[in-house]
């Protein structure tokens, strides 16, 4: 069956079987920022947002998401430069194997926006189903809270 | 993958019945539960969402909710989160993670009447009714239909009444992303210190969500102050629960009677 689907601003037409997840398609697309990881909706790693919303695209059906607009950790940074939050997230040591940093980025964009000015627990709170295994949470938090605080004096 | 040879989106709830009554046919709203099936015997997926039920009506004595309506989305009405001592306001927080709450639906986390269902057991503290259709449009008690496990029926609308009464809900896991190892609802009327009426729900027992009328029936008619402790001695007597790989049924007895003491200090 085909869908089309808008993908980091670009409207796409794509043939998908009816079953498939869209982390298989995007990944199939060339967004290999969207991880493939645990498969059952515990880690995060695959989050990407629909219609402005984090969402887990292992158990997301392709077929659901047609006419939608998708954003991928892709979509927020350009090829030769950082997004302030993935900036922030390196200044702060909050990234060390990176393999859960694409989905906790887009679901940290989707706080801010939300959000502009979270407290601490209100950070916490929203990540909380983006799990890391390297790095701990304290120094992802504080990395979010600097860029809330720096996009707030802009 | 699913090996799915459909994927069909309806344009009516009609319709979409007519679709799940064909053999190998399953329902999907929110789809996280769906997409995680290791069956091999469903053909066609018939996609709920395209039929809307995204409202949140406020009327005067109910709430209507679509069943369409996401987890996330039942707090951003202000009347229906704040009902009853904002128990949704509080409670919606501490079921899965942010993108599992922009997933999940009222009516899919209903439907599939898990054991573990936070919102089961939430929805029942608030009495609540479900609209159903089964080939015409009928309401059973949220209660009633845990009970009866009606197959092949769609969900379409959750009704909440407008009662007075505070509410809370306590919830026992790992961590508060993990599924509960006990949840636990209690409803209260009080008339001065004295109980006029109670709801008490456990939930992820490991089975699905029961009231306590045991619990219930000791607690109207008495002073709230000084019944916690044989409120919950009666508690651990007569709760039915079980063991899974989560805890034993010894453990989940245990954490009634402390799950019910917190409910009954925040009340």
């Amino acid at each position: 069956m085909k869908v089309t689907i808008k993908i980091n601003g670009k409207v796409q037409s794509v043939e998908i079987e009816p079953g498939e997840m869209l982390l298989e398609t995007l990944r199939r697309l060339g967004y290999k920022g969207v991880k493939h990881a645990c498969s059952t909706a515990s880690c995060g790693a695959c989050s990407v947002q629909i219609d402005g919303k984090p969402v887990l695209s292992c158990t997301t059906f392709t077929a659901a998401v047609d006419g939608h607009e998708v954003m991928t950790i892709e979509g927020f940074s350009d090829e030769n430069s950082l997004s302030d939050i993935q900036k922030a997230l390196i200044e702060e040591g909050g990234s060390q194997c990176g393999f859960c940093i694409p989905g906790l980025v887009v679901t940290s964009e989707a706080l801010l926006r939300e959000n502009p000015n979270p407290t601490r627990q209100e950070v916490i709170d929203y990540l909380k189903g983006n799990l890391c295994r390297c790095t701990g949470y304290e120094s992802q938090t504080l990395a979010i809270l600097k860029v809330a605080k720096e996009r707030q004096s802009k | 993958m699913l090996n799915v040879k459909a994927y069909l989106k309806p344009d009516t709830v009609q319709s979409a019945y007519e679709m799940g009554q064909i053999p190998g046919s399953l329902y999907v709203s929110g789809g996280l539960m769906v997409a995680q099936l290791k069956i091999s015997n469903v053909e066609r997926i018939v996609d709920l969402k395209s039929v809307g039920l995204t409202h949140i009506e406020d009327h005067s004595d109910v709430f209507k909710i679509g069943a369409n309506v996401k987890i996330s989305d039942l707090i951003s009405n202000p009347y229906l989160a704040n009902l009853n001592g904002d128990l949704l306001k509080n409670s919606i927080k501490e079921i899965g993670s942010t993108q599992i709450r922009n997933m999940a639906t009222l009516g899919g986390s209903i439907a599939f009447k898990l054991g573990w269902s936070d919102i089961i057991t939430i929805f029942m503290i608030l009495d609540s009714n479900l609209e159903i259709y089964d080939g015409e449009f009928s309401k059973i008690s949220l209660q009633e239909y845990v009970k009866k496990s009606p197959k092949g029926v769609i969900i379409t609308e959750i009704e909440v009444p407008k009662s007075g009464g505070i509410a809370v809900f306590e919830k026992f896991a790992k961590s508060n992303f993990d599924i509960a190892t006990l949840n636990l609802g209690l409803k209260v009327v009080l008339d001065g210190q004295i109980v006029k009426d109670a709801c008490v729900v456990v939930g992820s027992r490991p089975m699905v969500s029961q009231r306590i009328k045991e619990v219930e029936e000791f607690l109207i008619g008495k002073q709230l102050n000084g019944i916690t402790k044989d409120a919950c001695d009666l508690m651990e007597r007569v709760v039915q629960v079980g063991s899974d790989i989560r805890a034993s049924a010894e453990y989940r007895k245990a954490l009634s009677r402390f799950l019910l003491d917190k409910a009954l200090r925040r009340v």
